[in-house]
């Protein structure tokens, strides 16, 4: 009988773990996580690197932090990962109140296991901090056990503990020394003890700061769940309440005295006496709980941006572009990523795209906004398009700011060789060759190097190619120049081309529309895109001139589709000026009428008598 | 019960000994050196010296340098080096696989026995096959005169605007321990500072400044008698200490950044406006003339003579009003003469300046003058345009005998930016930034110069590793030798920076511009 409730506990664990197993593999995606710049540590194989973390408090529970995290890019063994903490949060909870002696254990050990797979579902999930945690409540059982087998023990055991859990995990001696401060509380202990506890937990770091060159403050507070950083995020809330509920069972750990456990029971998610005459409504309620919270807890916008880096990192360009099919699918939106863009470029996908957000999003950036600080997710369109020098501007910013991420010094490299410095590709590479995941990609890569003198990278030339051959300062250079210098240095860059065109399209410069239509043919395009197809009927009729298109002809349904937006638009005027409506509606409708039509844009933001670029007339930019 | 308490531990002593019988020749093989005689192997010659990686192949060397560890490029599997002197072989050491880590001690004493004499370092390689590769020896010359002991520098990623880390460390030149003096971090408080460049007076730096910027823009003035947070606005870019080690020389700078799109180095730095000024440390305030802080002209890079009487420095006329003015390349125009005025200590005040070095005469804009402690010679560096050569690929290093206005060109410039230099105490050594072999990542360069003028091959600072600049991240920023290690701790500089400042008064408030937060760079967060 005994056996027989043992081994079901057993397969109800094991079912359990398989769950979390899959789950973390097929929703979470350990590859996701791997890439999420929230969670990245970098992990670098050597002794300088693990001597570095071992040299300060907290460094040696961010050091297998580190390491952990880099087993998610391998997705087997990172799900495994990542079931293992979680079912560490699981056991050491249910310890902890088995300790407190509370009922219902197996339910009280599931709060924190879940607030922590809903830190997984978000792709926060921070190692270092869950490890800290658990370790210090650990050390606190252990302490708590030793203290009542030898009260005598109890300071010696403790202060041995709090170095031991300062070195290991800093700020978790906060903890820790809460615990213990809390339990003696409770067990009515000398207050010369409490007051020991405290003290010695508080002194702790500032002798070390003393002793070695450190900031008491960030040793203190380091690794720890209740930083005034972390505990204020939304997300973090979850993670701060089941510190609230450790506290709980801190408190109540020496109140009670540990129960007479029959044998055989026991078991993951085993339920009480009582519950147990409920079995098939309450485990059947609980499952259901649990997979509606797991179907819904999947942060899923951050999952598919995450993968696309992953896909796009690995130059999956076809997975990128699926990724983003089923983002558009589900949402009707473009997914924001630019490297959506950058697999366009790459599929020879752009003649069927223009005018996309991504090109537009990228313009805005460059009408508007000071190119002192270019954000990173605008590299990859510098690189592509061959303006090196300003994705390595980007690139270099986001390796100053944070993490050296594999992903970015890999952009780097390529940089460095599409600049031909070789010498720096070889300092990325060879910090890259540190790396658990990429070490054989940059030794490969290195060996090439050497042996040849040449990246082993088609990809290297064809950048190369696209760059500017003429030097200016960014601040001060038109983008539009740029674009034409783009194209002259290198007539079948395409993306170029498509940005110049975007850039015309949303300044409202149509002359500049027409001026370069000629690269229509040179870039092998079969059609006129339909954006600038509306921009050329817009010229003929504001001008009066016929455009000449060579080869090309416009679309029958562009020119009816303009010739109803002029009815339409005659209509509403007549209506504005009787003042049965006004311009708002009348671009509210037209928009209705024309989704994703140039003509609405240019009428919105160019023609309308609010807008300030109102009046002005095609051509206004030469 | 007795026997077997006796025979286990004999079994264990026994197998012990039968382990060591068995292994003890092949070790004894490994750490004997192939001379022929008793080596099992053939040995060849190779007819050249071997490839060793950093190249500490035929230059001069401290006395008191920490070992010049280095991995030897050949093809095998073990290197050994045999280091020999006039007193025959004093040293032989068993590589790690390739790489060469001579002990510390041992590489001391081979240095101090040598001191003004030769040392030969000879390389055998033991090859795949077996037989051993014996290459040229490489000769090096120990110096007589020490270096400095401290090498005090900026550690910065390769920045272009924002950073999140960076830091003013001390490295140990006679071993390898680097620790921060202090390290900008961000902080639950702080969201980050940046640290300028740092200045302490003729190499002793019982006296130490560094100003900040970012979420606390101040200088920071350590002394004897602690730190204490100095508040001149953010007047402070360039410093140099007098040798009264009262007086502070400075300039402000209105500094912005471009970036290239075709260039090598895509970084570019001007300088809107700029002007020198004078801090006084006893009295707490600061002042300027009208001679160096001329509204028409772009004062910068101060450097005293080490009498005091001279303050040279850099000046160019003001030809860009604003950045945008920057569309008609009309900043590449700008090139900075050599200059020098005299001050009379006693009544801090100026005289006349005169130009040393014209840039109209070198075609070439003349940067960062600093004289050598001897006042026999200094050294700048020239590059085509500009006022930051560490962001011209062209900047080389240059060297001037004060006596003559005689200067040449000197041959440890490379094909990447040099520039950042300063002399030793002795001004027989000088140590620069390189960006030598990367050009993006500077490493700090040391190099002799002989009191005739002549300089040596440079060589890189040595690390324990020997491939630790291979994939180093980080840039060596505005070295500076020291005699002595900074001392003031951290947590001092900390705690100074959120105490109250004490306002330096500004005795020429019409003649100092106002630059404001005026540098681009900027933490991150």
């Amino acid at each position: 009988m005994n056996r027989t409730r043992t081994a079901r506990a057993y397969a109800r664990n094991a079912i359990v773990l398989a769950g979390i197993f899959l789950y973390a593999l097929a929703v979470i995606d350990p590859r996701a996580l791997y890439m999420s710049p929230l969670t990245y540590r970098s992990f670098l194989l050597g002794r300088d690197f693990l001597v570095r973390f071992l040299t300060y408090p907290g460094g040696p529970a961010e050091y297998l932090s580190a390491f952990l995290i880099q087993v998610y890019a391998f997705p087997l063994a990172g799900a495994a990962v990542a079931t293992g903490i979680l079912w560490l949060v699981f056991l050491v909870s249910r310890a902890a109140a088995r300790r407190a002696n509370l009922p219902f254990e197996e339910f009280l050990a599931a709060i924190p296991f879940l607030a922590c797979l809903a830190l997984l579902s978000r792709y926060q999930f921070h190692p270092a901090l869950i490890l800290t945690a658990m370790l210090a409540i650990s050390l606190f059982l252990l302490w708590e056990s030793a203290s009542r087998a030898s009260p005598g023990a109890c300071l010696p055991v403790f202060a041995v503990f709090s170095c031991a859990m300062f070195y290991l995990a800093a700020g978790g001696v906060l903890l820790f020394g809460l615990f213990c401060v809390l339990s003696g509380c409770a067990a009515r202990r000398r207050f010369s003890f409490i007051v020991f506890c405290a003290l010695w937990t508080l002194f702790l770091p500032l002798a070390a700061g003393l002793l070695a060159p450190m900031n008491p403050s960030e040793t203190f507070l380091g690794n720890l769940l209740f930083h005034p950083a972390n505990l204020f995020r939304s997300t973090y809330l979850a993670v701060a309440l089941y510190g609230i509920f450790y506290l709980f069972l801190a408190a109540l750990a020496t109140v009670r005295r540990p129960p007479v456990r029959p044998v055989g029971t026991g078991g993951a998610f085993a339920l009480p006496a009582a519950g147990r005459r409920l079995f098939p409504l309450w485990q059947t309620a609980g499952a259901g709980f649990l997979l509606l919270f797991l179907l819904i807890a999947p942060d899923r916008f951050n999952r598919t941006g995450l993968r696309v880096d992953y896909f796009a990192d690995r130059q999956m360009w076809d997975a990128v572009l699926r990724e983003a099919d089923a983002y558009r699918k589900r949402t009707g939106a473009d997914l924001p990523s630019t490297q959506v863009f950058v697999a366009l470029c790459r599929k020879g996908l752009l003649r069927e795209n223009p005018l996309s957000t991504y090109s537009q999003s990228f313009i805005s950036y460059l009408l508007k906004e000071d190119k002192s600080f270019p954000p990173v997710w605008t590299a990859a369109i510098w690189y592509e398009l061959g303006v090196v020098n300003e994705a390595e501007h980007a690139w270099c910013e986001a390796l100053a700011n944070g993490q050296p991420h594999p992903q970015l010094l890999k952009k780097l490299v390529r940089a460095c060789l599409v600049r031909e410095r070789t010498g720096a590709a070889k300092i990325f590479l060879a910090s890259l060759e540190k790396d658990i995941v990429w070490r054989r990609w940059a030794s490969d890569y290195l060996d090439a190097l050497e042996k040849t003198g040449a990246a082993p990278e088609d990809e290297i030339a064809q950048i190369r190619a696209r760059t500017l051959k003429t030097d200016h300062a960014l601040q001060v250079l038109a983008a539009d120049q740029m674009f034409l210098d783009l194209l002259a240095a290198n007539r079948q860059n395409i993306l170029a081309y498509d940005c110049l065109m975007t850039l015309y399209l949303l300044a409202g410069d149509l002359n500049g529309v027409v001026k370069n239509l000629g690269w229509l043919g040179i870039l092998g395009y079969e059609k006129i895109p339909e954006p600038y197809e509306e921009a050329i009927v817009l010229y003929q009729s504001l001008t009066g001139r016929q455009v000449p298109l060579a080869d090309y002809s416009l679309n029958s349904s562009t020119v009816e589709r303009f010739a109803r937006f002029r009815n339409d638009l005659a209509g509403f005027k007549g209506m504005i000026e009787a003042g049965v409506a006004d311009e708002r509606t009348m671009v509210q409708v037209l928009s209705s009428r024309y989704p994703d039509s140039y003509l609405v844009y240019y009428l919105s933001h160019f023609l309308l008598a609010q807008h300030p670029e109102a009046g002005k007339r095609p051509g206004a930019g030469q | 019960m007795r026997t077997r308490r006796v025979a286990i531990p004999l079994c264990a002593l026994s197998a012990v000994l039968l382990l060591l019988l068995v292994l003890l020749p092949r070790i004894a093989d490994s750490f004997r050196i192939p001379t022929g005689r008793f080596f099992r192997g053939t040995v060849r010659a190779a007819d050249r010296q071997p490839r060793i990686h950093p190249d500490y192949a035929g230059i001069t060397i401290p006395p008191n340098i920490a070992p010049l560890n280095f991995a030897v490029r050949e093809t095998g599997v073990r290197a050994i080096c045999r280091v020999s002197g006039e007193k025959g072989t004093v040293l032989t050491v068993r590589g790690r696989g390739m790489s060469v880590l001579f002990p510390p001690r041992q590489w001391k004493r081979v240095l101090s026995e040598h001191r003004g004499s030769e040392i030969s370092l000879e390389v055998f390689v033991r090859t795949r096959d077996g037989s051993w590769l014996r290459f040229s020896p490489v000769v090096n010359v120990v110096a007589a005169e020490e270096i400095d002991p401290y090498l005090i520098y900026r550690l910065i990623p390769p920045i272009y605007n924002t950073w999140f880390q960076m830091g003013i460390y001390q490295r140990n030149l006679e071993g390898f321990r680097e620790t921060p003096i202090y390290a900008a971090r961000p902080s639950v408080r702080m969201k980050g500072i940046c640290v300028n460049c740092h200045s302490f007076p003729a190499r002793g730096p019982s006296l130490f400044l560094f100003h900040t910027r970012g979420d606390i823009s101040t200088t920071l003035l350590a002394t004897p008698k602690g730190v204490s947070r100095v508040d001149m606005g953010s007047k402070m870019v360039y410093v140099c200490w007098h040798p009264d080690r009262k007086t502070v020389a400075f300039s402000t700078n209105r500094v912005r950044q471009v970036f290239h799109t075709a260039r090598t180095e895509v970084r570019d730095v001007i300088d809107e406006n700029s002007d020198l000024g004078v801090y006084f440390a006893d009295t707490n305030s600061f002042a300027t003339d009208t001679a160096i802080a001329r509204p028409e002209r772009l004062e910068t890079y101060p450097c005293w003579s080490p009498d005091g009487t001279t303050l040279y420095y850099c000046s160019a006329p003001k030809l860009l009003d604003d950045i945008n003015a920057m569309e008609t390349d009309i900043y590449r125009k700008v090139r900075y003469d050599l200059m020098k005025i005299p001050f009379d200590p006693d009544t801090r005040s100026f005289g006349k300046p005169e130009v040393v070095l014209s840039a109209q005469e070198t075609g070439l804009s003349i940067l960062q003058p600093r004289v050598s402690p001897d006042g026999k010679y200094l050294l700048f560096c020239m590059c085509p345009y500009g006022c930051f050569p560490i962001y011209q690929p062209e900047s080389d290093l240059y060297l001037m005998e004060r006596s003559s206005g005689r200067y040449w060109k000197l041959p440890v410039n490379s094909d990447e930016s040099d520039a950042w230099h300063c002399w030793s105490s002795n001004s027989r050594w000088i140590v620069f930034s390189s960006k030598r072999g990367t050009g993006l990542f500077a490493r700090p360069y040391l190099c002799h110069i002989g009191a005739d003028g002549t300089a040596g091959k440079p060589f890189v600072v040595p690390q324990r590793n020997p491939a630790f600049y291979d994939s180093y991240l980080f840039t060596y920023n505005v070295p500076e030798l020291s005699s002595a290690p900074v001392r003031f701790r951290e947590t001092s500089f900390n705690l100074s920076l959120e105490s109250p400042p004490q306002k330096a008064r500004n005795l020429s408030p019409d003649l100092l511009p106002d630059a404001g937060d005026s540098l681009p760079w900027r933490n991150a967060r």
